[in-house]
């Protein structure tokens, strides 16, 4: 028996609260973190589902505590007993000298591409090139920072709830 | 749930065939990742960038083909067969299709 079946079934006739749901780790669950682990165990059927659904879309914290169900989920069916190289690697992540030497090199790679973009546009906006073209140019690279801005904004909103990003094989 | 890679369960027989389910996902690793696995690959080894990222989008594939077979009423998943391809550089593509069937025990002859 898995542990979603011992879970308790949510009745029939979901009484929905307008209320924001209040979760906690101490206290009994909740129906709404009983609706919440049903969903996320894909156990919430027909109509119940589409409330539900309906829910999600509008509350943040309900969809934060599905994406934890779910997270824990996948973990579960991940678990499996360490491999020696897993150690290995675990034992060169918490080591000063690995990370020293990681890090040195993240930022310097990246403080070096910022210097050489910048000087780069810096010697564009200075040359005799006409001024559309520097316009054009600045609008390109502004165009492709936002662009990326944007892209990053949204992952970083969605991160929370990929539940995969854990899954290591 | 379900899921095999065989077109039988034993001690099941298979009540309603209903049809195909499937699912799919596009993951991609971030410029970090990509950097990391690309040093790697100079010296050699498993590049657990890429071994994470292709596993994500084996669950995520998985889960939403279970999700597709139980709005379809099933309880098992027969001929499972996972598919991947590289969409674009540095991502991964995987497809879990199979067929969605209602099982009922199997009657003693």
């Amino acid at each position: 028996m898995s542990a979603s079946d011992q879970r308790p079934e949510p009745s029939a006739q979901p009484q929905f609260s307008e209320t924001q749901p209040q979760f906690s780790e101490t206290q009994p669950p909740q129906r709404d973190e009983l609706l919440a682990m049903a969903y996320s165990d894909q156990q919430l059927q027909g109509e119940e589902r589409v409330q539900f659904e309906l829910r999600l879309a509008d509350d943040c914290e309900l969809a934060q505590r599905v994406a934890e169900y779910q997270h824990l989920a996948v973990m579960a069916r991940n678990a499996r007993a360490p491999e020696p190289m897993d150690q290995e690697w675990a034992r060169l992540r918490r080591s000063p000298l690995q990370q020293a030497l990681s890090r040195l090199g993240l930022w310097l790679l990246l403080g070096g591409m910022l210097s050489i973009c910048g000087v780069a546009l810096a010697r564009l906006w200075t040359s005799e090139l006409s001024s559309g073209l520097k316009l054009g140019s600045a609008a390109a690279v502004l165009g492709t920072l936002l662009y990326f801005l944007a892209a990053l904004r949204a992952r970083l909103r969605t991160r929370a709830y990929d539940s995969y990003r854990s899954v290591r094989r | 749930m379900i899921l095999t890679t065989t077109d039988h369960v034993p001690g099941r027989e298979v009540q309603a065939v209903l049809g195909l389910v499937k699912g799919s996902t596009v993951r991609g690793a971030h410029a970090g990742e990509d950097m990391q696995a690309w040093f790697k690959n100079l010296v050699g080894g498993e590049l657990e960038e890429y071994t994470a990222l292709l596993a994500g989008a084996r669950e995520q594939a998985l889960d939403r083909l279970v999700a597709d077979a139980r709005a379809k009423g099933a309880d098992a998943v027969v001929g499972l067969c996972f598919s991947s391809c590289e969409i674009t550089a540095g991502a991964a593509e995987f497809l879990a299709y199979g067929t969605a069937v209602r099982l009922t025990p199997q009657k003693s002859s």
